[in-house]
């Protein structure tokens, strides 16, 4: 049985400078596994966002190869990427990105309206989902009138609201307080634990990285990619 | 449905969440369907007036003469003329449509006062009957023709060459159909002034039958119509044609076709013209305007893509916004315009003199239920296909760079 969500080999990235091109990843080799929740970590500038924008099929593979769920996404279409990014994949953004003219409740909703559910089906979801980060009650409010742990436990609703495989957040806890931040990763872990759901965030927050049952660690800034992975008991 | 009424929901939404774009937009589109809207109701009020002027300054709805008459010179036009006048009058009048009738006759004459003498085309009319419907002659000097029978006005030109006033006494020369010269004394009893320099140098009018008596003569050469509406045209001249095989009805824009339909035709392609002009500037304003907006989203459009959001439905996102805003804009100009018609613009624009006329004219703005219509449409389009091409450029961009972007 296939247990890796993701295999990547000699996978690398470069962003333009001018004429020159900058080395931003070098990873010869990398599995995650299905189901958990996986820390990717290391200094600022190291890569971590390069590499969720590749295992988010944000950014295009440049040179290597990476399955993902059994795909080789170098050989998909844009429109594929696409639908796999729409059934498959929730976002976790550090900023949040919530529509400010959408309730909470609605924020929810919005990238269900292009999965096959019906009307019932697509409501409990959504409640469900503001339930599992007890915003149930905050569902009529809009995005100014929450706190920033608030807009990110929506954020979290969005995206696990669409039941994808893989929920990836770029630092979900930098912009929160400790006691909020700890919350979050709760959220997260029991997701992982409960759903099946593979979580992978970078962060810089050693609360955060100490929820991880799996970490991947950028080191030096020149994007050489260690993986050191360790079962958590 | 639900994925439009979200889609809905949210543009809407965005809209008024973003007032200072939305209404830097909306003025845009208030703007250019205002100019539309404006320039139509324009068009159509200069070439309603220059119609009515040419009904009620001289031709009528159109002219009543023997077949072919219009079209040919004749040696002895008189021979072509229409006999029997007061039965074919009758007639004519019997018709439901018909409102006036008006027997005329034109020929040449030598006008003399003292010591100058002019020649001119003479109009023998029925000036009792033509003073209530050929309003616009423009009497400047004394009043219209009525029934004096020794009464004659002159057009202004004419008038300055003979130094004639009004009271002053005319002796008219013509010929006689049978070839004899034959002279009458006139009272001049008022100047005109059309504004079209060749008729008022040369026309001057006196009664119908002081004219056959001039040039011996029962007939009558043509009927100028006064009808109840314009559209009664076609009926009227099928009638004509029915019952009296031996004439013809001619329309006033065929009478008039150098100056009426030509200047039509050709106001009418500048206008055309000038509308595309307007459109092109309606457009790139849209699309500056929406791409400025658009280009501050780049953010929103990376999140809507990394969830699974196709570049057709970002654009479609935007579209919807476009739509709502265009049709919003659209309506309000509209409705600008016609408060700016009942206001402002409700005494008419003052208008320099046409080509072929010497004398300024007022031109009312009369907006049509179509040209709001059509200029509603054609804004909305501008706003769609501006929205179109600028949010196209976001849509596309990497979802990574899209995101990166503040």
């Amino acid at each position: 049985m296939e247990t890796s969500i993701y295999r990547g080999r000699a996978l690398k990235f470069f962003y333009p400078m001018g004429s020159k091109k900058i080395k931003a990843l070098d990873c010869p080799h990398l599995d995650i596994p299905k189901g958990k929740l996986i820390a990717v970590a290391g200094p600022s500038g190291s890569g971590k966002s390069t590499l969720l924008n590749l295992l988010g099929l944000i950014e295009p593979i440049q040179e290597g190869a990476m399955q993902f769920a059994g795909y080789d996404i170098g050989k998909l279409s844009e429109n594929q990427k696409t639908q796999i990014r729409r059934d498959d994949l929730g976002f976790v953004f550090q900023d949040f990105l919530l529509f400010d003219a959408l309730t909470a409740y609605e924020n929810v909703a919005y990238f269900l309206k292009n999965l096959p559910l019906s009307a019932v089906e697509r409501r409990k979801r959504v409640e469900n989902s503001l339930d599992a980060v007890e915003l149930k009650e905050y569902q009529h409010k809009r995005p100014m009138e929450l706190s920033g742990g608030q807009k990110q436990r929506v954020a979290i609703a969005r995206a696990i609201a669409k039941q994808p495989k893989v929920i990836i957040a770029d630092e979900p806890t930098a912009s929160l307080d400790q006691a909020t931040g700890r919350k979050i990763m709760d959220i997260f872990l029991s997701l992982a634990q409960k759903s099946g759901t593979t979580i992978i965030y970078a962060s810089h927050d050693p609360m955060a990285l100490a929820f991880a049952e799996l970490q991947i660690k950028l080191i030096d800034g020149n994007a050489k990619l260690v993986t050191n992975m360790r079962e958590a008991t | 449905m639900e994925a439009f009424s979200i889609t809905f929901k949210l543009a809407f939404r965005n809209l008024l969440r973003n007032k200072r774009r939305s209404t830097a937009i909306l003025l845009t589109i208030v703007a250019g369907t205002s100019s539309l809207f404006l320039f139509d109701g324009f068009n159509t009020g200069i070439m309603n007036q220059y119609r009515e002027n040419t009904i009620h300054a001289r031709y009528g709805y159109g002219q009543i003469n023997t077949k072919g008459y219009h079209e040919q010179v004749y040696e002895k036009p008189w021979d072509h003329w229409i006999d029997d006048a007061d039965a074919v009058l009758q007639k004519i009048q019997d018709i439901p449509q018909v409102t006036h009738v008006f027997p005329r006759i034109e020929f040449y004459g030598l006008l003399n006062k003292g010591e100058v003498s002019l020649s001119g085309r003479g109009q023998g009319i029925d000036g009792m009957a033509e003073v209530g419907f050929f309003n616009t002659l423009n009497i400047v000097e004394g009043k219209a023709l009525s029934d004096e029978p020794d009464g004659l006005v002159l057009g202004q030109g004419l008038a300055r060459s003979l130094n004639a006033n009004v009271g002053d006494r005319i002796t008219l020369l013509a010929n006689t159909i049978h070839g004899s010269i034959n002279g009458v004394d006139l009272v001049v009893t008022g100047i005109f002034h059309t504004g079209a320099k060749e008729f008022d140098d040369v026309v001057f009018r006196l009664p119908l039958k002081t004219s056959q008596n001039l040039l011996d003569t029962n007939k009558i050469e043509k009927i100028a119509l006064g009808l109840d509406q314009l559209s009664s045209w076609e009926q009227v001249a099928r009638k004509i044609s029915s019952e009296h095989a031996n004439l013809e009805a001619i329309p006033f824009a065929i009478l008039d076709k150098v100056y009426y339909q030509h200047a039509v035709d050709w106001l009418g392609s500048q206008f055309q013209v000038i509308k595309l002009i307007i459109l092109v500037i309606v457009l790139l304003g849209i699309f500056n305007t929406v791409s400025t907006s658009v280009l501050e989203r780049k953010q929103e459009v990376g999140n809507l893509r990394a969830n699974g959001e196709s570049i057709k439905q970002v654009i479609s996102l935007f579209l919807t916004e476009g739509v709502i805003l265009g049709v919003a804009g659209a309506v309000i100009g509209v409705v600008f315009t016609l408060l700016l018609n009942l206001t402002l613009l409700g005494n008419g624009i003052l208008m320099p003199p046409s080509p072929g006329i010497t004398r300024q004219f007022r031109v009312f703005i009369e907006l049509q239920l179509f040209g709001s219509a059509e200029s509603i449409i054609l804004c909305t389009l501008c706003v769609m296909i501006g929205t179109f091409f600028a949010s196209m450029q976001v849509a596309r961009m990497p979802i990574g760079k899209a995101l990166r972007s503040l």
